[in-house]
Protein backbone atom coordinates (compact mmCIF):
# COMPACT_ATOMS: atom_id res chain seq x y z
CA UNK A 1 0.00 0.00 0.00
CA UNK A 2 2.60 2.33 1.16
CA UNK A 3 4.91 1.76 -2.30
CA UNK A 4 1.71 2.22 -4.46
CA UNK A 5 1.53 5.76 -2.45
CA UNK A 6 4.69 6.40 -3.34
CA UNK A 7 4.24 5.47 -6.84
CA UNK A 8 1.43 7.43 -7.07
CA UNK A 9 3.26 10.29 -5.45
CA UNK A 10 6.03 10.51 -7.83
CA UNK A 11 3.88 9.96 -10.47
CA UNK A 12 1.84 13.50 -10.03
CA UNK A 13 5.11 15.41 -8.84
CA UNK A 14 6.50 14.47 -11.81
CA UNK A 15 2.97 16.00 -13.86
CA UNK A 16 3.18 19.20 -11.84
CA UNK A 17 6.39 19.93 -12.30
CA UNK A 18 7.08 19.31 -16.02
CA UNK A 19 5.22 22.21 -16.99
CA UNK A 20 7.49 24.32 -14.89
CA UNK A 21 10.24 22.77 -15.99
CA UNK A 22 9.05 22.74 -19.87
CA UNK A 23 10.51 18.86 -19.45
CA UNK A 24 8.54 17.34 -22.77
CA UNK A 25 7.42 13.98 -23.04
CA UNK A 26 7.84 12.36 -25.83
CA UNK A 27 7.21 8.77 -27.72
CA UNK A 28 8.66 7.24 -30.67
CA UNK A 29 6.50 8.22 -33.48
CA UNK A 30 7.16 6.08 -36.84
CA UNK A 31 7.40 7.86 -40.14
CA UNK A 32 4.82 7.81 -42.19
CA UNK A 33 4.98 5.46 -45.33
CA UNK A 34 5.66 7.31 -48.42
CA UNK A 35 2.39 5.85 -49.53
CA UNK A 36 2.03 9.84 -51.89
CA UNK A 37 4.85 8.55 -53.87
CA UNK A 38 4.44 5.10 -54.27
CA UNK A 39 1.27 5.86 -55.83
CA UNK A 40 2.52 8.60 -57.81
CA UNK A 41 4.74 5.67 -59.11
CA UNK A 42 2.17 3.75 -59.97
CA UNK A 43 0.41 6.58 -61.97
CA UNK A 44 3.21 7.16 -64.12
CA UNK A 45 3.79 3.95 -64.99
CA UNK A 46 -0.01 2.85 -65.85
CA UNK A 47 -0.21 6.41 -67.77
CA UNK A 48 3.32 5.49 -69.69
CA UNK A 49 1.51 1.87 -70.02
CA UNK A 50 -1.51 3.71 -71.44
CA UNK A 51 -0.21 5.67 -74.14
CA UNK A 52 2.40 2.67 -75.09
CA UNK A 53 -1.24 0.61 -76.35
CA UNK A 54 -2.52 3.84 -77.23
CA UNK A 55 0.65 4.21 -79.74
CA UNK A 56 0.51 0.19 -80.39
CA UNK A 57 -3.49 0.77 -81.13
CA UNK A 58 -2.85 3.95 -83.25
CA UNK A 59 -0.32 1.68 -85.13
CA UNK A 60 -2.56 -1.45 -85.82
CA UNK A 61 -5.69 0.68 -86.52
CA UNK A 62 -3.15 2.57 -89.28
CA UNK A 63 -1.73 -0.66 -90.21
CA UNK A 64 -5.67 -2.15 -91.45
CA UNK A 65 -6.41 1.03 -92.66
CA UNK A 66 -3.61 0.67 -95.16
CA UNK A 67 -3.98 -3.01 -95.45
CA UNK A 68 -7.99 -1.89 -96.32
CA UNK A 69 -6.69 0.78 -98.61
CA UNK A 70 -4.18 -1.23 -100.82
CA UNK A 71 -6.82 -4.12 -101.15
CA UNK A 72 -9.10 -1.12 -102.74
CA UNK A 73 -12.16 -2.42 -100.47
CA UNK A 74 -14.00 -1.49 -97.71
CA UNK A 75 -15.44 -4.02 -96.37
CA UNK A 76 -13.96 -5.64 -92.80
CA UNK A 77 -10.85 -7.68 -93.56
CA UNK A 78 -12.11 -11.05 -91.36
CA UNK A 79 -15.36 -11.44 -93.78
CA UNK A 80 -13.27 -10.79 -96.78
CA UNK A 81 -10.14 -13.03 -95.49
CA UNK A 82 -13.34 -16.00 -95.53
CA UNK A 83 -14.72 -14.86 -98.80
CA UNK A 84 -11.19 -15.66 -100.19
CA UNK A 85 -10.90 -18.79 -98.44
CA UNK A 86 -14.72 -20.01 -99.98
CA UNK A 87 -16.20 -19.34 -96.80
CA UNK A 88 -18.81 -16.37 -97.11
CA UNK A 89 -20.52 -16.14 -93.66
CA UNK A 90 -23.09 -13.32 -94.39
CA UNK A 91 -24.96 -12.29 -97.49
CA UNK A 92 -24.51 -9.60 -99.98
CA UNK A 93 -24.64 -9.16 -103.31
CA UNK A 94 -22.67 -10.97 -105.40
CA UNK A 95 -21.26 -12.89 -102.88
CA UNK A 96 -19.73 -16.57 -103.05
CA UNK A 97 -22.03 -19.38 -102.20
CA UNK A 98 -20.66 -20.50 -98.57
CA UNK A 99 -18.37 -23.28 -98.20
CA UNK A 100 -19.99 -26.63 -97.33
CA UNK A 101 -17.47 -29.50 -97.84
CA UNK A 102 -16.08 -30.94 -94.78
CA UNK A 103 -12.94 -32.84 -93.64
CA UNK A 104 -14.88 -35.06 -91.57
CA UNK A 105 -15.29 -38.26 -93.75
CA UNK A 106 -11.34 -37.76 -95.21
CA UNK A 107 -11.14 -38.15 -91.05
CA UNK A 108 -12.88 -41.42 -91.01
CA UNK A 109 -11.29 -42.81 -93.93
CA UNK A 110 -7.39 -42.25 -93.00
CA UNK A 111 -8.49 -43.32 -89.56
CA UNK A 112 -9.83 -46.63 -91.09
CA UNK A 113 -6.65 -47.41 -93.63
CA UNK A 114 -3.81 -46.45 -90.72
CA UNK A 115 -6.02 -49.02 -88.52
CA UNK A 116 -6.15 -51.45 -91.22
CA UNK A 117 -2.33 -50.96 -92.12
CA UNK A 118 -1.07 -51.39 -88.88
CA UNK A 119 -2.98 -54.53 -88.45
CA UNK A 120 -1.26 -55.72 -91.25
CA UNK A 121 1.82 -54.54 -90.01
CA UNK A 122 1.40 -56.17 -86.60
CA UNK A 123 0.01 -59.64 -88.19
CA UNK A 124 2.74 -59.52 -90.74
CA UNK A 125 5.30 -59.67 -88.27
CA UNK A 126 3.75 -62.10 -86.46
CA UNK A 127 3.81 -64.40 -89.13
CA UNK A 128 6.90 -64.10 -89.95
CA UNK A 129 8.19 -65.12 -86.19
CA UNK A 130 5.84 -68.11 -86.32
CA UNK B 1 10.45 -56.80 -86.75
CA UNK B 2 9.93 -55.46 -83.36
CA UNK B 3 10.22 -51.78 -85.63
CA UNK B 4 7.39 -53.11 -87.35
CA UNK B 5 5.26 -53.85 -84.75
CA UNK B 6 5.52 -50.75 -83.07
CA UNK B 7 4.90 -49.10 -86.47
CA UNK B 8 1.81 -51.13 -86.16
CA UNK B 9 0.42 -50.00 -82.85
CA UNK B 10 1.37 -46.22 -83.83
CA UNK B 11 -1.00 -46.38 -86.76
CA UNK B 12 -3.61 -48.24 -84.83
CA UNK B 13 -3.33 -45.74 -82.48
CA UNK B 14 -3.10 -42.79 -85.20
CA UNK B 15 -6.55 -44.35 -86.64
CA UNK B 16 -8.48 -45.27 -83.60
CA UNK B 17 -7.62 -41.48 -82.76
CA UNK B 18 -9.03 -40.28 -85.90
CA UNK B 19 -12.19 -42.26 -85.74
CA UNK B 20 -12.43 -41.09 -82.69
CA UNK B 21 -12.30 -37.55 -83.05
CA UNK B 22 -14.85 -37.86 -86.15
CA UNK B 23 -17.13 -39.58 -83.71
CA UNK B 24 -17.22 -37.06 -81.05
CA UNK B 25 -17.47 -34.56 -84.00
CA UNK B 26 -20.38 -36.62 -85.96
CA UNK B 27 -21.88 -37.18 -82.51
CA UNK B 28 -21.94 -33.77 -81.64
CA UNK B 29 -23.56 -33.00 -84.62
CA UNK B 30 -26.32 -35.63 -84.17
CA UNK B 31 -27.08 -34.39 -80.62
CA UNK B 32 -27.01 -30.70 -81.61
CA UNK B 33 -29.20 -32.03 -84.87
CA UNK B 34 -31.73 -33.27 -82.15
CA UNK B 35 -31.57 -30.35 -80.17
CA UNK B 36 -32.43 -27.83 -82.65
CA UNK B 37 -36.09 -30.18 -83.60
CA UNK B 38 -37.09 -29.96 -79.92
CA UNK B 39 -36.11 -25.62 -79.99
CA UNK B 40 -38.05 -26.08 -83.22
CA UNK B 41 -41.28 -27.72 -81.66
CA UNK B 42 -41.47 -25.35 -78.67
CA UNK B 43 -40.78 -21.65 -80.80
CA UNK B 44 -43.88 -23.50 -82.75
CA UNK B 45 -45.85 -23.53 -79.55
CA UNK B 46 -44.77 -20.42 -78.76
CA UNK B 47 -45.91 -19.23 -82.15
CA UNK B 48 -49.14 -20.39 -81.70
CA UNK B 49 -49.52 -18.35 -78.22
CA UNK B 50 -48.42 -15.43 -80.71
CA UNK B 51 -50.63 -15.82 -83.34
CA UNK B 52 -53.41 -15.92 -80.39
CA UNK B 53 -52.21 -12.80 -78.71
CA UNK B 54 -52.12 -11.13 -82.30
CA UNK B 55 -55.45 -12.16 -82.80
CA UNK B 56 -56.43 -10.30 -79.81
CA UNK B 57 -54.52 -7.01 -81.08
CA UNK B 58 -51.14 -7.35 -79.11
CA UNK B 59 -49.55 -7.96 -81.91
CA UNK B 60 -45.63 -8.29 -81.10
CA UNK B 61 -42.59 -8.21 -83.80
CA UNK B 62 -40.54 -11.16 -83.94
CA UNK B 63 -36.64 -10.80 -82.82
CA UNK B 64 -34.22 -11.53 -86.16
CA UNK B 65 -32.60 -14.67 -85.82
CA UNK B 66 -29.65 -15.31 -83.63
CA UNK B 67 -26.69 -17.62 -84.82
CA UNK B 68 -27.74 -20.69 -84.06
CA UNK B 69 -31.61 -20.45 -83.37
CA UNK B 70 -33.43 -22.14 -85.76
CA UNK B 71 -35.28 -20.39 -88.06
CA UNK B 72 -37.08 -22.46 -90.68
CA UNK B 73 -38.23 -26.09 -91.66
CA UNK B 74 -37.27 -27.53 -94.97
CA UNK B 75 -38.78 -29.91 -97.08
CA UNK B 76 -37.99 -31.69 -100.27
CA UNK B 77 -40.48 -34.44 -100.78
CA UNK B 78 -38.30 -35.75 -103.81
CA UNK B 79 -35.20 -36.50 -101.67
CA UNK B 80 -37.15 -37.06 -98.70
CA UNK B 81 -35.28 -34.36 -96.82
CA UNK B 82 -37.00 -32.83 -93.74
CA UNK B 83 -34.79 -30.71 -91.78
CA UNK B 84 -34.71 -27.75 -89.35
CA UNK B 85 -33.09 -24.79 -90.82
CA UNK B 86 -30.63 -22.86 -88.33
CA UNK B 87 -29.68 -19.51 -88.25
CA UNK B 88 -25.25 -18.90 -89.78
CA UNK B 89 -23.47 -21.18 -92.32
CA UNK B 90 -20.58 -21.46 -89.93
CA UNK B 91 -18.95 -25.51 -89.44
CA UNK B 92 -20.94 -25.44 -86.23
CA UNK B 93 -24.18 -24.69 -87.55
CA UNK B 94 -23.71 -27.11 -90.82
CA UNK B 95 -22.48 -30.04 -88.90
CA UNK B 96 -26.16 -29.76 -87.17
CA UNK B 97 -28.18 -28.44 -89.79
CA UNK B 98 -28.95 -26.05 -93.26
CA UNK B 99 -27.86 -23.28 -92.34
CA UNK B 100 -29.53 -20.09 -93.17
CA UNK B 101 -27.19 -17.75 -94.57
CA UNK B 102 -27.26 -14.22 -92.65
CA UNK B 103 -28.12 -10.91 -93.81
CA UNK B 104 -30.52 -13.02 -96.75
CA UNK B 105 -33.90 -13.00 -96.40
CA UNK B 106 -35.80 -15.65 -94.34
CA UNK B 107 -37.62 -17.87 -97.00
CA UNK B 108 -40.88 -16.47 -98.20
CA UNK B 109 -40.09 -12.73 -97.32
CA UNK B 110 -38.95 -10.60 -100.46
CA UNK B 111 -35.93 -11.14 -100.93
CA UNK B 112 -33.48 -13.57 -101.61
CA UNK B 113 -33.60 -16.82 -98.98
CA UNK B 114 -29.97 -18.64 -99.07
CA UNK B 115 -29.90 -21.71 -97.45
CA UNK B 116 -26.49 -23.66 -97.46
CA UNK B 117 -25.78 -27.31 -95.76
CA UNK B 118 -22.53 -29.93 -96.50
CA UNK B 119 -22.41 -32.11 -99.45
CA UNK B 120 -21.67 -34.84 -97.21
CA UNK B 121 -24.78 -34.48 -94.81
CA UNK B 122 -27.86 -32.70 -95.23
CA UNK B 123 -27.33 -31.60 -98.65
CA UNK B 124 -25.97 -35.34 -99.76
CA UNK B 125 -29.01 -35.86 -102.82
CA UNK B 126 -29.12 -32.01 -103.58
CA UNK B 127 -27.68 -32.78 -107.14
CA UNK B 128 -30.74 -35.40 -108.04
CA UNK B 129 -33.13 -32.25 -107.36
CA UNK B 130 -34.04 -30.87 -110.81
CA UNK B 131 -35.93 -27.77 -112.38
CA UNK B 132 -39.40 -28.57 -111.18
CA UNK B 133 -39.45 -30.36 -108.38
CA UNK B 134 -40.78 -28.50 -105.34
CA UNK B 135 -39.48 -27.44 -101.76
CA UNK B 136 -41.55 -26.38 -99.07
CA UNK B 137 -40.49 -24.21 -96.35
CA UNK B 138 -41.97 -23.45 -92.76
CA UNK B 139 -41.34 -20.02 -91.26
CA UNK B 140 -42.34 -18.60 -87.78
CA UNK B 141 -45.31 -16.43 -89.88
CA UNK B 142 -45.25 -18.06 -93.68
CA UNK B 143 -45.42 -21.63 -95.31
CA UNK B 144 -44.22 -21.73 -98.38
CA UNK B 145 -43.78 -23.73 -101.86
CA UNK B 146 -41.48 -23.45 -103.81
CA UNK B 147 -40.82 -24.85 -107.34
CA UNK B 148 -36.91 -25.22 -108.67
CA UNK B 149 -36.68 -22.76 -111.92
CA UNK B 150 -32.60 -23.06 -112.18
CA UNK B 151 -29.75 -25.56 -111.37
CA UNK B 152 -26.03 -24.20 -112.13
CA UNK B 153 -22.75 -25.10 -111.22
CA UNK B 154 -20.06 -21.85 -110.66
CA UNK B 155 -17.35 -21.77 -109.64
CA UNK B 156 -16.75 -21.47 -105.48
CA UNK B 157 -15.13 -18.25 -106.18
CA UNK B 158 -18.08 -16.84 -108.16
CA UNK B 159 -20.59 -13.97 -107.55
CA UNK B 160 -23.57 -16.85 -107.30
CA UNK B 161 -25.54 -15.28 -104.69
CA UNK B 162 -28.05 -12.33 -105.65
CA UNK B 163 -30.00 -9.91 -103.79
CA UNK B 164 -33.76 -9.87 -105.36
CA UNK B 165 -36.54 -7.85 -104.46
CA UNK B 166 -39.30 -10.73 -105.26
CA UNK B 167 -39.34 -13.64 -103.03
CA UNK B 168 -36.60 -16.05 -103.92
CA UNK B 169 -34.90 -19.22 -102.35
CA UNK B 170 -31.78 -20.52 -103.52
CA UNK B 171 -29.81 -23.38 -102.12
CA UNK B 172 -26.38 -23.93 -101.95
CA UNK B 173 -24.09 -27.04 -101.58
CA UNK B 174 -20.45 -27.76 -102.84
CA UNK B 175 -19.91 -29.61 -105.79
CA UNK B 176 -19.56 -32.37 -106.58
CA UNK B 177 -21.79 -33.99 -104.39
CA UNK B 178 -19.20 -36.76 -103.01
CA UNK B 179 -17.75 -37.96 -99.86
CA UNK B 180 -14.14 -36.88 -100.38
CA UNK B 181 -12.01 -34.99 -102.32
CA UNK B 182 -11.90 -30.64 -103.32
CA UNK B 183 -15.14 -29.01 -104.04
CA UNK B 184 -13.72 -26.59 -106.40
CA UNK B 185 -17.39 -26.31 -107.70
CA UNK B 186 -20.81 -24.80 -106.06
CA UNK B 187 -23.58 -26.27 -107.15
CA UNK B 188 -26.71 -23.55 -106.91
CA UNK B 189 -30.51 -24.24 -106.90
CA UNK B 190 -32.95 -21.22 -107.15
CA UNK B 191 -36.48 -21.44 -106.56
CA UNK B 192 -39.66 -19.35 -106.96
CA UNK B 193 -42.65 -19.41 -104.63
CA UNK B 194 -46.16 -21.31 -106.30
CA UNK B 195 -48.55 -18.79 -107.02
Amino acid sequence: MSHRSLVLGALGAVLCCSASLEAQFTTFVPPRRDTVTRDTLAVDSARTVTSADTAMRQSMTNMKAWVDSAANVGTPVSSRAQAQAGGTVEFRDGAPAPNTATPLPLLLLVGVGAIGVGIALIRGGGGGTA
Amino acid sequence: MARRRAAGIALIALGTLLLGSAGAVHGRALLREEGLRRAWDAAEARRAVRTARAALGSGERAAPPTIGEPVARLRIPRLGLDEIVVAGVGDDELLAAPGHLPGSALPGDSGNAVLSAHRDRHFSSLGALRIGDTITTETAHKSVVWVVRQRRVVHRAAPALRRSVAPTLTLTTCWPVRWFGPAPERLILTAEPVR
